[in-house]
């Protein structure tokens, strides 16, 4: 099959050998995918500046092994320019789909979400509704999709999550944490506006991640929290 | 063919450089059995040393083998109240050739990449904080890679110094001298025209 170019963003990259780089990046038509790239050392064919994150690319990727060469980077559009608080949200973006996607899986609408968050970034807009909307469309491309109904069906006044098993009223005592119904039923459709939801968005999320990640920390967390 | 277990050794320690492959590891041990034993003594007693003796300097965490480096001990730059904040060895002595800038550094020794897992504690951050509340600079000049991450670091800082009534500059990027606007890529165009400055005739 004749590779075809297709828009890109750089998650992360790191050096290897003197004048290469291997990056990873969240492409529209692969999902993410590993890549070899000469990155020069002489003015001309320097291509750090467009090796950067939240960028959009046009890439050319070659070879059939897991390991692509990129063979081609044309700068799409303009970069997303974050700033503070919003940069560091990218990084999060970044270090959550690095750690948890997996390599060659096609993932058109999480590109798409992708893109749309970094631009609503750059545009600071208000941080939390963005990462816990892109954290729905991340466990949902995982296959971890939410199932609300419960929370709409059953009468409990609160609920449990567990993981592989979904949301389970407090009938029975577990040392999980307990997230209020209407919060749930909020958040179920998308209606993110009160600071408590938002606040109950972020745990339910840390707790479903924490999971995930077999409760090793995200990095990116630490620079939001240094500053209060 | 097997070497003998010394030489071998010798290659495969060699190996733990930057850029030195399977084959450069063995030309350089050749090398230095074969013409140059001498070299390789002194190589081999330097290596030893710095290895043992050499640290960070207290006060900016560049590589010394004294408790204060060469710079921090200048009594000249002592009255100069600016500090410039660089990510690595190699961009001090990259701003010391300019001869524009006479006052202290800052090594940060990286910069904040939670993906590699380098946070604000791996930057001795703490370190800086620590100055820079003892009121001893009245300008920091943040002179940290034009990366995406060399951003977040500086932003970072930027944030920590803040509440000291410091002022706080970045270094400027764009176009580099001798370059051509036409090879320049999009990304640093676009920070050279929005990093402008007014022009006097």
């Amino acid at each position: 099959m004749e590779p075809i170019e297709q828009l890109a963003f750089v998650l992360h990259s790191r050096p290897y050998r003197e004048h290469q780089q291997i990056v990873e990046l969240l492409t529209k038509d692969d999902g993410k995918v590993s890549a070899i790239v000469y990155s020069g050392k002489t003015n001309k064919s320097n291509k750090k500046g467009l090796l950067q994150p939240f960028c959009p690319l046009n890439v050319l990727l070659k070879g059939r092994n897991q390991l692509k060469n990129l063979s081609r980077i044309e700068v799409s559009e303009k970069s997303y320019l974050l700033k503070g608080n919003h940069l560091y949200s990218g990084f999060y973006l970044n270090e959550l789909l690095v750690r948890l996607l997996g390599e060659m899986n096609t993932c058109p609408d999480l590109f798409n979400n992708y893109q749309l968050s970094l631009s609503l970034l750059s545009q600071k807009q208000p941080i939390e509704p963005i990462l816990r909307k892109f954290e729905l469309d991340l466990l949902d491309e995982l296959g971890f999709s939410l199932d609300f109904s419960p929370v709409f069906e059953q009468a409990a006044k609160s609920f449990y999550y567990v993981p592989e098993e979904g949301f389970i009223p407090n009938t029975e005592k577990l040392r999980l944490p307990l997230f209020k119904k209407e919060h749930l039923q909020a958040i179920g459709q998308q209606h993110l506006s009160d600071a408590d939801v938002l606040h109950s968005n972020k745990l339910l999320m840390r707790h479903i991640f924490n999971g995930l990640l077999d409760g090793k920390p995200l990095n990116s967390r630490k620079l939001f929290t240094k500053q209060k | 063919m097997k070497f003998s277990p010394l030489v071998q050794e010798l290659i495969d320690s060699l190996r733990c450089l930057p850029g030195v492959g399977a084959k450069t590891a063995q030309r350089m041990a050749f090398h230095i059995l074969e013409r140059n034993r001498h070299g390789g003594q002194k190589l081999a007693h330097t290596l030893a040393l710095a290895v043992e003796e050499v640290g960070h300097c207290q006060q900016c965490r560049n590589f010394t083998e004294q408790d204060l480096c060469s710079i921090c001990q200048s009594p000249k730059r002592q009255f100069i109240e600016t500090l410039c904040i660089v990510e690595g060895p190699a961009d001090v002595i990259a701003i010391e050739q300019t001869g524009e800038f006479q006052g202290l550094y800052f090594v940060l020794m990286g910069h904040l990449s939670p993906i590699d897992g380098i946070g604000p504690d791996d930057l001795g951050l703490d370190i800086l904080t620590q100055q820079l509340a003892d009121g001893q600079f009245k300008e920091i000049i943040l002179a940290t890679n034009p990366t995406v991450e060399g951003e977040a670091t500086a932003h970072y800082i930027a944030e920590l110094a803040q509440q000291y009534n410091i002022l706080i500059s970045r270094i400027a990027h764009g176009v580099p001298m001798g370059g051509e606007l036409e090879f320049v890529d999009g990304n640093t165009l676009s920070h050279a025209l929005n990093g402008r400055k007014s022009y006097q005739p």
